[in-house]
């Protein structure tokens, strides 16, 4: 991550809203949202209240044992999901998520062959970094059996899955690496050979679910529906870490036949449930899918504009609802264009993939008129660059 | 909120069972059920929960596997996540804030030796993941050694590098480079640690292999090996951390200093997730931090929540020198176990451990689960490991008192007394090999307690025993 933003003496306080402080009271518009984290806003007084009330009365359990909290959370959640998903495991952090779901995916075909996508980004765990785009796992350690193919590339998709194929893994977007998309074809392909050969479909919306591209999840854009799906620490707006890997009646055999075979300490921790079964109804409440929509629509326009305007220093503009993409010139430059914004109290940072990239991706509640702050900045610093 | 019951009628539980089935695992509400381990937790104090069903009050042998040590609703704790709550939601991964700063001062303080670099992670896979991945990279080399039955999690890496076959087979193939050698034994490691070698990973007290306890000597051994080839020693103190074994940090019983230092359950006082991989300020793992500090990133550990949990996390275990409580219930409950050891002869075959880190190993595997039954009913939680199912782990609370200690091991004495009427039927059967292969297996002691438990309830007698005890 960019190691300039970082060296700035930023003390973070009183986060609250779209919006958080440093420790001499400057104000930063949060465009980083925690890699998307904070879909409802900084600081949700309704479910820190909640955290703090309950926690007298529950506590994390034993991960063991039948508990009441995860078994009405899961049942909320998978309600939530527009998809007709059955089993939900919990886990604290995306990359376990992640990890767990090609563990599912391997236990459930019995197959061991992952096919995943060029340019993703799906954490930082075993599993995770070995279908992810970059050089770390050459450097840490690479899972076998897996198949990286070009996004949106059809011919590929036909074949390179097969019979002894796991699972497909993607992203709707490819946020890290500069909101990068494919065709509906591409999905709707995905989704048939996934079906003619029993591989799974997994869907990684870590960064894309819970309201960020203008609907609950991004796969809803497609007309697909995966068979398992991956949901990210949006899921405890972050109050509380927990994310989730939620999968169908089908795949869910393997759970029942294996109990107890994969395992996590803090995921759907008693506590954490109560407290996200809560950030769940807020999330119903607010429906914040809907503003992402359309404030998402208005920061596009806006920021389009900005490209006609200075097409030398921007590259490409690219995003759905709440999360764009500015791609500038080079590395260097999106790092110093990071800084400059911390200045104007703005708070954005590169992607991961695409290092040339900054992201926007503000509390999904964000007003226009704090739009609008976020993109006169932008045209202020651009410039300078 | 109305929606979480403190007490639970017969109907409430069916319905969370029933939904628990159908969402999480039918497989795992069969094997709680069979073993009499469907608790429904609610409330949680000290050392124990009430089960809501039947309103009893269970002693937690478990506690996540050692995530309590401070006590279950333990006010200090829990009055620190409301005073962070006030100002704070879990922050930005990217910057610092003053509960950051104030955490990672309180876990240098209390390091061992120069072990005093810090990366948090979400938790304990994370944190092992994150380990493993700082080895790798700060050595440039690949090849790690882990030891057989050893327990790291169950991430990608962490998974890698567990020692037995249990929670490995059905995914595999998983990441190559990882020896394994018999834990504890010198000369295993020496035939293959080299150059080559990126780390040698081990827990000080392996907790779900079974209890083994690694001696000074060993580990001794092992740190001279890592200096000689620049090897990197990872200590898994998931479970040992935090005062558990009688010293802070078991690595403290040998003085031996890991280069690096893997924490997490403990420190999230139960209450709020968090872990940390701590690691010497050595240039070499320094430098190579400070020149890939994005090798790693959590979003979620080290947040403003858990780090200000984990500063008052440190504060309790310190100003209470739980760890002498440790030692000190250790030894009265391991007396205890070894007198009941003495007149069992024939039931308990080895009680093993440090502190409050104890493991029961009975003399035949099928005996976990009976034993995890009998003690339900008298009130204890205790489960066998997946790992080595015929050991049974004891990780109560390090708080608790002699007094409590005290009732733990009546009820254990009781225990065996009801597991004893098992055993004129399984007895001889298991010295039919064909049959002792059934008795152990897993899946058939399942379906044969779940008829058993089924039966119990429609004649109530399952009710009349809880009502009895409570």
């Amino acid at each position: 991550m960019s190691s300039q933003i970082t060296a700035l003496p930023i003390i973070e306080t009183n986060p609250e809203g779209a919006y958080f402080y440093d420790s001499k009271g400057k104000r930063y518009i949060d465009c980083y949202s925690g890699a998307g984290m904070f879909n409802l806003g900084r600081h949700v007084k309704e479910l820190s209240n909640t955290l703090c009330e309950q926690a007298d009365k529950s506590d994390q359990g034993n991960f063991v044992l039948i508990s009441q909290e995860k078994a009405l959370l899961a049942s909320k959640l998978v309600s939530f999901v527009p998809a007709p998903m059955m089993g939900v495991f919990f886990s604290v952090g995306r990359g376990e998520a992640m990890d767990f779901a090609c563990k599912l995916a391997r236990g459930f075909t019995g197959r061991a062959q992952l096919i995943t996508i060029d340019g993703a980004y799906y954490g930082e765990t075993g599993f995770s970094i070995s279908l992810s785009d970059g050089d770390k796992k050459k450097i840490f350690g690479q899972i076998p059996q897996i198949t990286t193919i070009p996004f949106g590339n059809i011919q590929a998709l036909e074949e390179k899955v097969t019979r002894n194929t796991a699972a497909v893994i993607t992203e709707i977007i490819q946020v890290e690496n500069a909101c990068r998309k494919a065709s509906e074809g591409f999905f709707k392909i995905m989704r048939q050979v996934c079906n003619a050969t029993g591989a799974l479909m997994v869907i990684d919306e870590t960064q894309t679910g819970m309201g960020r591209t203008g609907k609950k999840f991004a796969f809803e854009h497609y007309g697909i529906q995966p068979d398992i799906l991956v949901i990210g620490e949006a899921l405890g707006a972050g109050i509380f870490p927990i994310a989730a890997t939620v999968f169908t009646k089908k795949v869910q055999k393997f759970m029942h036949k294996n109990p107890l075979i994969h395992l996590s300490t803090f995921g759907g921790h008693d506590l954490g449930c109560r407290v996200v079964y809560e950030a769940l109804e807020l999330y119903e409440k607010i429906k914040p899918w809907e503003n992402a929509y359309a404030v998402g629509q208005y920061l596009m326009d806006k920021l389009l504009t900005l490209h006609r305007i200075y097409p030398d220093a921007i590259i490409s503009v690219n995003g759905q609802g709440l999360v764009a993409a500015l791609t500038l010139k080079n590395d260097d430059m999106a790092n110093r264009a990071s800084v400059k914004l911390a200045r104007e109290g703005i708070f954005a940072v590169h992607a991961k993939v695409a290092t040339d990239t900054i992201l926007l991706r503000p509390a999904l509640t964000i007003s226009k008129h704090d739009v609008d702050d976020i993109v006169r900045a932008m045209s202020k610093i651009i410039n300078s660059l | 909120m109305a929606l979480w019951n403190d007490t639970l009628s017969s109907k409430n539980k069916k319905y969370i069972m029933s939904l628990f089935s159908k969402h999480i695992s039918k497989g795992q509400t069969k094997t709680m059920r069979a073993a009499h381990l469907d608790f429904i937790e609610t409330r949680r104090k000290g050392i124990g929960f009430i089960d809501g069903l039947f309103r009893r009050h269970i002693i937690d042998c478990f506690t996540s596997a050692g995530c309590f040590n401070v006590g279950r609703g333990n006010p200090e704790i829990i009055k620190a996540l409301c005073t962070a709550l006030q100002k704070y939601d879990m922050g930005t991964n990217l910057l610092p804030s003053n509960n950051k700063k104030q955490f990672i001062k309180k876990l240098q303080a209390i390091a061992p030796g120069d072990c005093k670099g810090i990366i948090f992670a979400s938790g304990g896979g994370d944190a092992i993941d994150c380990a493993i991945k700082l080895a790798r990279g700060a050595t440039g080399r690949k090849k790690i050694i882990a030891m057989k039955k050893a327990y790291h999690g169950h991430t990608g890496y962490s998974l890698s590098a567990n020692g037995k076959d249990y929670y490995r087979h059905l995914f595999e193939p998983l990441e190559p480079n990882f020896a394994f050698v018999p834990f504890g034994d010198i000369e295993a490691v020496k035939q293959i640690a080299g150059m080559d070698t990126a780390a040698i990973i081990l827990e000080p007290v392996q907790g779900e292999g079974g209890i083994f306890v690694g001696d000074d000597y060993y580990l001794k051994r092992l740190r001279t090996v890592c200096n000689q080839f620049g090897i990197m020693l990872i200590f898994d103190e998931i479970q040992t951390g935090f005062g558990r074994t009688g010293k802070l940090f078991a690595s403290q019983h040998s003085g031996v200093v890991p280069d690096i230092m893997v924490l997490a359950k403990s420190i999230s006082g139960g209450i709020f997730p968090n872990a940390v991989v701590m690691y010497r300020t050595t240039p070499l793992l320094n430098n190579y931090v400070k020149s890939n500090h994005d090798f790693h990133q959590s979003i979620t550990g080290g947040s403003d929540h858990g780090c200000a949990v984990g500063s008052a996390v440190i504060d309790y275990v310190v100003k209470n020198r739980l760890w002498e409580n440790a030692a000190k219930m250790g030894a009265i409950l391991m007396d205890g176990l070894l007198t009941i050891q003495h007149e069992n002869p024939t039931i308990i075959k080895e009680i093993r451990g440090k502190g409050l880190m104890i493991g029961v190993e009975y003399t035949h595997e099928y005996m976990g689960a009976l034993m995890a039954d009998s003690l339900a009913r008298h009130g204890i939680f205790a489960i066998y490991s997946g790992n080595q199912p015929q050991v049974m782990r004891f990780m109560v609370p390090i708080t608790i008192s002699e007094q409590e200690v005290q009732k733990m091991l009546t009820i254990i004495q009781k225990a065996i007394g009801t597991m004893k009427l098992y055993l004129p039927l399984t007895k001889p059967l298991s010295k039919i090999p064909i049959l002792s292969r059934l008795l152990d297996d897993i899946h058939i002691q399942i379906a044969v307690f779940d008829i058993v438990r089924y039966c119990e309830d429609i004649l109530g007698i399952t009710k009349r025993n809880y009502s009895k005890e409570a």
